[in-house]
């Protein structure tokens, strides 16, 4: 079987260092090389034709999402995987869409570092499992957020939906919101019209069928 | 007869107006004058300036002026004048009573024998005599008195005249003189033209030849003439004129206007100057603002004049009308001025802000960057090697490996005191200034090579706490600077205490800078001068800058003392800036 090659690139000798100690005993794993600029990376791609590149985010002169952007376009078989410390999620994001295949943060294992770049090797795609939570919450929020500007419901109307979910009568709310009871059935009839619902059930139903509860 | 006037006496009071002249002529034309059989009659007016002893000058004559027609006269004829009345009679010229020695012996000269004196008034003060002489002995008998005095009382009355009138046209002239000029105040147009309107209106109300508006300099060693009129005095524009030994000078000291009846030949003056300026008979009057002289208003004349008291007040008013002029337009311009220098402080402390900001986002950025490199990479490393401790290569034992992952750890300890210290000097509470900026010169050239010599003169003592740190730090920028931009070899820093003031003096032997230039200029770079040097200011000192391309850049530091002396420590503290705990 063939090992997978892989080219290592940071700008920090420690790290590459330590990446050769961890990769060392992997069979099948072959480190073709490594490199400490944005600069040297392409042409040494070019030379060393690995299948893997471990890529950090920081680097001196061009960063590594730039270097990541140009390696998948002037060297699209090669597969990318971001090793970085920052666990932002915009760098994450960018990352993915310029095509890299995980994106793990620097404290790896070393066995997720493994299984990363078998992953890899394969077309799959990986995340550290740190990130992999913020990552849902956001895509929970995304949801939430399409849907509040789906039915066009303000916070205070969101508020008044939880207080009727929570099963709280007319009467209560108004006294919890500082309201006449009119205002809210008022309120309430429009969010209705909102929902596109008849009563109350229905609302609560739509409400947390889409996450805005 | 023939009345003959003294024409270059013009200024002489009485011959101001032209009417006095025609009723002079008139007058010893009738027939009450001609029936006393004189030879001659002379009216004399008594002149007298502040200082000069009195004389008596021969202003109108019935005969051929005589080259002579000024007596210097004793005080005697002056000094119980007011006690006789009625006319003197002198027989003979030759005798003549002691108090009248001097007129006798002028009128004898004339060819005079015997003569009649009678003393013209005016408001009931003496302003001359009337003299009639003849030219033969004579005895003049009591109605020959009777008619002189009735001549003399009308003499008085056309003397009286003559003053009502010019009284008149002087002070409705000066009152014109003096709307026009409190208009163009008002108007506040510029200093030039109400200056020189001024000018004008006192030279035709004075009616002098030359006036003279001096402005003292700065020293008063000084004048610089800031306003003039007439031919004499045209080519002293923008001229600077010495203030010593002048009377001008004078007035300047004094604060009391002057008159010098002829400043060419009066100690007092500055002759070579007066004779330069073809100027004789001066008045000076001094230009106060808020009761200080800030310089003179001087009319000349060109020939000897004589002035009354009234002369005297119009330069004086006329004199404070420039005062206010001048205060005026000093007071707009430094008002004007000191709008500008807020909005240019304004403008610079915005940029310097911004500029803070900038600095502390890119020290930041840097201590984020280094944490990262350093210390973070390092421990990533280590955790590496750990995670691996297992997969040892075949040239590596256990040992290695744990022998580079102590390395890695202590690398990693070590940059982060490094960030510690670039954030915050321990060694300023701990050890104080001196200590302090021994360290960060080594500290720098361990990094850099960049050497150092630190020199301390005097006594030291402790300072403030917010003094060492805006040193420390202006010190830090200063050889940050002096690393990137200078390639210096060398740095020296020389610390000196003494009684007035502290002084940090930071020099460098690399290729310098032109300080306008780089002040001037707004790039990015010269915030740290200026920002060095508000940082200086805010602690009561002041930084200053000295360079030039190619001869290195000094950089000094001075604080007075009252600002630096830490309170409550006693100013000879040996444990300089060392913490007394």
């Amino acid at each position: 079987m063939t090992p997978i090659r892989v080219l290592i690139v940071d700008d920090q000798a420690v790290v590459r260092h330590g990446l050769r100690s961890m990769l060392a005993g992997a069979a099948d794993i072959e480190i073709v090389g490594e490199v400490s600029n944005s600069e040297e990376t392409i042409q040494l791609a070019v030379d060393t034709r690995p299948d893997i590149v471990l890529l950090d985010i920081r680097m001196p002169g061009m960063d590594g999402l730039l270097l990541l952007k140009k390696l998948s376009a002037e060297l699209p078989e090669i597969k990318v995987i971001i090793l970085t410390n920052y666990e932002e999620e915009q760098f994450l994001l960018e990352a993915f869409r310029e095509g890299a295949y995980c994106y793990l943060l620097k404290n790896v294992r070393r066995k997720t570092l493994l299984e990363a770049i078998h992953a890899t090797k394969a077309g799959k795609r990986m995340l550290s499992q740190d990130l992999v939570d913020s990552i849902l919450k956001q895509y929970a929020d995304l949801s939430r957020l399409h849907s509040l500007d789906e039915f066009c419901l303000s916070d205070n109307e969101v508020a008044l939906l939880k207080l009727v979910a929570a099963g709280s009568a007319n009467k209560e709310i108004a006294q919890k919101l500082f309201w006449g009871e009119t205002a809210v059935k008022r309120k309430l009839s429009l969010i209705y019209e909102k929902l596109n619902v008849t009563n109350r059930a229905q609302a609560i139903a739509v409400a947390m069928r889409h996450g805005l509860i | 007869m023939q009345i003959q006037m003294l024409n270059q006496f013009e200024h002489l009071q009485l011959f101001r107006d032209k009417l006095f002249k025609g009723q002079f002529q008139e007058l010893f034309a009738s027939s009450m004058a001609q029936s006393l059989k004189l030879d001659q009659f002379l009216l004399f007016e008594i002149v007298q300036d502040w200082v000069q002893v009195p004389s008596l000058v021969l202003c109108a004559s019935t005969g051929v002026f005589p080259s002579e027609i000024m007596i210097p006269v004793n005080n005697m004829l002056l000094d119980d004048i007011d006690e006789s009345c009625g006319a003197w009679f002198i027989p003979d010229l030759i005798d003549p009573p002691s108090k009248m020695i001097d007129l006798s012996r002028y009128v004898s000269r004339l060819g005079g024998r015997s003569m009649l004196v009678n003393q013209v008034e005016l408001n009931g003060d003496v302003r001359g005599f009337l003299v009639g002489y003849s030219e033969e002995l004579r005895n003049f008998c009591i109605n020959d008195l009777q008619f002189f005095s009735l001549l003399t009382f009308s003499m008085n009355l056309l003397v009286e005249n003559s003053q009502l009138r010019m009284d008149g046209c002087f002070r409705e002239s000066e009152s014109q003189s003096f709307e026009m000029i409190s208009l163009a105040l008002v108007e506040n147009k510029n200093l030039d033209k109400t200056l020189t309107l001024i000018a004008n209106k006192t030279v035709q109300l004075l009616q002098a030849h030359d006036v003279l508006v001096l402005l003292l300099e700065e020293g008063g060693e000084w004048f610089r003439v800031q306003g003039r009129i007439g031919e004499s005095v045209t080519h002293l524009a923008h001229r600077r004129l010495t203030v010593r030994n002048s009377l001008n000078g004078r007035v300047i000291t004094t604060g009391q206007p002057l008159i010098s009846q002829d400043a060419q030949i009066d100690p007092r003056a500055d002759q070579k100057r007066a004779i330069g300026l073809n100027a004789r008979s001066v008045i000076i009057a001094p230009l106060l603002i808020r009761e200080q002289v800030i310089g003179t208003m001087a009319v000349h004349y060109h020939d000897d004049s004589y002035f009354r008291e009234q002369d005297v007040i119009a330069l004086c008013s006329f004199a404070n009308q420039a005062s206010v002029a001048i205060d005026n337009s000093r007071l707009l311009k430094a008002l004007l001025k000191s709008q500008k220098d807020i909005e240019e402080k304004a403008k610079t402390l915005q940029r310097l802000l911004k500029e803070t900001i900038n600095i502390q986002e890119n020290e930041r950025r840097r201590i984020a960057a280094d944490i990262h490199d350093g210390v973070v990479s390092q421990i990533i490393g280590a955790l590496y090697e750990l995670e691996a401790w297992n997969q040892l290569t075949p040239s590596e034992c256990i040992n290695d490996r744990l022998q580079l992952l102590k390395q890695l750890l202590n690398q990693a300890i070590e940059n982060t005191r490094t960030s510690i210290y670039n954030l915050w000097p321990a060694t300023l509470d701990h050890m104080g200034l001196l200590p302090s900026l021994q360290e960060l010169f080594k500290h720098q050239e361990k990094l850099t090579n960049l050497r150092h010599r630190i020199q301390v003169f005097g006594e030291p003592y402790r300072l403030t706490s917010a003094i060492q740190i805006a040193v420390y730090r202006i010190v830090q920028e200063t050889i940050n600077n002096v690393f990137q931009h200078s390639s210096a070899d060398k740095i020296d820093m020389q610390i000196c205490f003494s009684e007035r003031k502290v002084s940090f003096r930071v020099s460098d032997d690399g290729q310098g800078f032109n300080v306008q230039e780089i002040l001037q200029s707004r790039h990015a770079d010269n915030f740290g001068l200026i920002g060095m040097r508000e940082r200086a200011q805010s602690i009561g000192g002041d930084l200053y800058i000295e360079s030039e391309p190619g001869k290195g850049c000094r950089i000094t530091i001075d604080i007075p003392i009252a600002d630096a002396l830490s309170e409550g420590l006693p100013r000879n503290d040996p444990n300089t800036g060392t913490d007394s705990r």
